[in-house]
């Protein structure tokens, strides 16, 4: 076996797909079909948003830390406030939390949905993509009828929230959630009965119950394979205290705790009806109150200057749990030390494990499957473990392999 | 103007993220799935920049993607239009005074490279088709079939 | 520990020192009141000596497989300090304690051992911050670079406020003529806020004086 060539960022971009978005790299090690190692690149999108904060004032850091994600706006804007509040004493309303919690439940149905059509996407079925895209688009007419914009929500403020669900829109949001209670049975009939799905997701893309609890994994992703971590339910902030919620894991569903492709989708889409629970009891039981604890800015200002500590805020994104970390400083107007910890951060680890084994068609649903967020696996790079050789696959090929299987695999099932 | 009377010609539109926050992202995928369904058009995201007559940028430069983002540029045939989507692509936003930005891609492309800004953060998917129409006249009126 | 049962924070903060003795400062407990029914949210603040940091960690992991979140770190002028925020009785409804460990390096030797033996998920994170604060860290498995790009600089690193840090290499990409943007940031702003202030009490000083004066005649 010849020595294996060390690879560098020297990789065109290529071709950047439509469904999942960033300038992302993993790098493979082939053996014939079989992938025997992989190596999650990072960085392209790196904006150095932390750097930009520790120069800002906290107020100033609210629209930044939306703008860290455009799918999970509201997670970060979550974890900023309530990282802050907790290191400077605050303590929002219980009308504003539980229309915190509303939205970020909004924010999983639309997020879930999202990951529904690109993986069908990834496994050659566009009319899935097409028709979960569709009604995804239900619950973005709701986060707009609420908060004024299709994406990048603005909602949140230390102490609160700005703006008020009021009793005039809640038929709005039953209706909404009556629409994916109706629609469900159908999606759960494309994305988990469907022979030739489930031969695609099944059994492919493996995460063990071991690993998972190893390298820290997060969310669906873990959840999956059997591991209870859920941050709603294990420290339970907002008003998830309220709630009466259950891990969801598949062996609830009578399924086994596999891990596979196809349990994460199972999860993923239980979940989806864990949303609609939440956001109807919150709906039903939102107390009355004022929306912020501080409405006055200038004392508010002075808060935020005079005092100073350090909190954590930890959420459970759409993607699994992320936390961030505040400290300010007494005199300091700016942030003194802010860090930021995303869900896919801690489920890039797990990419190793899950494709040890597995096929080039099958890259491309692995990849999708812990729904990474920074990014796109734009351009895979695969070294030929007995030749040595360089091949480079760009998306579309990879993505025409994977269609090809599918292919495969519905003609074997036709004979 | 000929866009009322004919779609001669699809246009075919490659994105390039070169370091947004993924909301212009899902809204130009938004625009293209069945609410806004700009495939009825024949405008559609391909996959390749050799492929395409529309490059649509969202997101300031990052230092990683500077290099990447010119060659893309370069790869794309002739006429070629630059849309730049979202306020980040165009002043870079709430991104500034940062170590690992290298500026708006208007900033970072040839002189003569023709640009159309889509602005709004994030763009809505009818200000992306927009933005495209405008891209599309540009290009007829380069193929001279106008009148 | 058995399976199945959860340590509460008092508990903990006795399975520390128990493990570690007087090695083990400034333990602080906060409960965090959330919702209608008032669910406390739990966290635990610790500083643990250098020597002994691996000890604590693996006194986490004698409970079960611990979750290390994230690290956080910042430069506090004399030192560096790291947080690991670590949590602690996942899976348990209502029980999880956040336990964040301190661990203060000294800047002319920022070195800490690695924990990814312990905990395998601590490799991303103990990566990042060789780049971002210039810890290193000892016997790490893969000591690249992950998110920086080639061509940054060796001796620079985005989280210190010192000489090694950004200041200087940030830019800004704005109009500044344009009034709608924000301003650029001072360079070096902590000593340029440390230099205003002192300017400010001065001039305050200088008036205050020059009144003084001014009654006197």
């Amino acid at each position: 076996m010849k020595e294996k060539e060390e690879t560098t960022y020297e990789v065109p971009i290529g071709p950047i797909h439509p469904a999942l978005k960033e300038p992302f790299l993993i790098k493979f090690k082939l053996d014939g079909e079989e992938i025997v190692d992989a190596e999650a690149r990072p960085g392209m999108n790196h904006r150095g948003i932390e750097f930009m904060g520790m120069h800002r004032n906290p107020m100033k850091v609210i629209p930044l830390s939306e703008r860290i994600c455009g799918i999970c706006s509201i997670v970060h804007q979550h974890m900023f406030t309530t990282a802050t509040e907790h290191a400077l004493g605050i303590e929002p309303t219980n009308r504003a939390r539980y229309i915190r919690t509303i939205m970020c439940e909004l924010e999983r149905i639309h997020s879930h949905i999202l990951w529904a059509g690109v993986a069908a996407h990834e496994i050659g079925f566009d009319t899935h993509l097409h028709f979960t895209w569709k009604i995804r688009e239900k619950v973005m007419d709701l986060l707009e009828y609420i908060a004024g914009n299709r994406v990048n929500y603005s909602m949140w403020t230390f102490g609160g929230v700005r703006r008020d669900i009021t009793s005039d829109m809640y038929p709005k949001v039953f209706e909404t959630l009556k629409y994916y209670e109706d629609l469900y049975e159908k999606l759960e009939d494309i994305f988990l009965d469907d022979p030739s799905i489930k031969m695609r997701t099944q059994d492919v893309g493996v995460l063990t119950k071991e690993d998972a609890l190893a390298l820290c994994g997060v969310g669906p992703t873990v959840r999956a394979s059997g591991v209870k971590k859920d941050v709603r339910i294990d420290q339970p902030y907002a008003a998830y205290g309220d709630l009466d919620l259950d891990y969801v894991i598949p062996s609830r569903y009578g399924f086994e705790n596999k891990g596979d492709v196809f349990s994460k989708t199972l999860v993923r889409l239980k979940e989806l009806l864990q949303s609609i629970e939440i956001i109807k009891t919150c709906v039903e039981q939102m107390p009355e109150g004022e929306m912020t604890s501080e409405p006055k800015k200038a004392a508010l200002f002075n808060k935020l200057e005079k005092r100073s500590g350090e909190g954590i805020g930890r959420i459970e994104a759409p993607r699994g749990e992320a936390i961030h970390y505040v400290r300010l400083v007494e005199g300091r107007s700016d942030i003194d030390c802010w860090k930021i910890r995303a869900s896919t951060y801690n489920n890039l680890a797990t990419y190793r494990p899950m494709f040890m084994g597995e096929q080039i068609a099958d890259i491309p649903i692995i990849a999708a499957c812990i729904d990474p967020c920074i990014g796109c696996m734009d351009r895979a790079e695969i070294i030929d473990v007995d030749s040595g050789e360089v091949e480079t696959y760009t998306k579309e090929e990879l993505h025409e392999l994977s269609v090809k299987k599918t292919e495969r695999i519905k003609n074997r099932g036709i004979k | 103007m000929k866009l009322s009377k004919t779609f001669d010609k699809a246009l075919w539109v490659f994105h390039i993220n070169s370091g947004s926050c993924n909301a212009c992202d899902i809204e130009i995928v938004a625009a293209v799935t069945p609410r806004y369904d700009t495939e009825r058009f024949g405008i559609k995201l391909v996959g390749s920049p050799r492929h395409a007559d529309v490059l649509l940028f969202t997101g300031p430069v990052t230092t990683k993607m500077k290099d990447r983002v010119l060659r893309v540029y370069e790869q794309t045939p002739d006429p070629k239009v630059v849309l730049v989507t979202g306020n980040c692509a165009d002043t870079t936003g709430v991104y500034f005074d940062s170590y690992a930005i290298e500026g708006p891609i208007d900033t970072l492309l040839p002189e003569d490279a023709h640009i159309i800004y889509v602005n709004g953060c994030p763009v809505r998917p009818e200000n992306i088709i927009n933005g495209v129409k405008e891209a599309w006249l540009y290009l007829e009126e380069l193929r001279g079939d106008d009148k | 520990m058995k399976s199945g049962s959860s340590l509460s924070i008092d508990e903990l903060e006795n399975h520390f020192k128990k493990r570690l003795g007087d090695d083990v400062e400034d333990i602080k407990k906060e409960k965090i009141r959330e919702g209608l029914k008032e669910k406390a949210i739990e966290i635990m603040w610790l500083t643990v000596k250098r020597e002994r940091f691996r000890d604590a960690v693996n006194a986490l992991a004698e409970l079960h497989t611990p979750h290390l979140s994230v690290t956080s770190g910042s430069d506090m002028g004399e030192h560096i300090e790291l947080i690991y925020h670590f949590q602690v009785n996942y899976g348990h409804p209502g029980k999880e304690v956040s336990v964040n460990l301190k661990v203060h390096l000294p800047k002319k030797d920022p070195t800490i051992p690695t924990i990814t033996d312990i905990v395998p998920g601590a490799l991303t994170t103990e990566r990042e911050k060789q780049e971002f604060l210039g810890v290193q860290v000892k016997n790490i498995p893969d000591s690249r670079r992950l998110w920086l790009a080639d061509e940054f600089p060796e001796d620079k690193y985005p989280w210190r406020w010192d000489e090694t840090g950004m200041e200087d290499m940030s830019r800004y990409v704005h109009d500044e003529e344009d009034e709608t943007f924000d301003k650029p940031i001072a360079k070096y702003p902590r000593k340029k806020e440390v230099e205003e202030k002192g300017k400010r009490k001065k001039s305050m000083e200088e008036k205050k004086k020059k009144k003084e004066d001014g009654d006197q005649i």
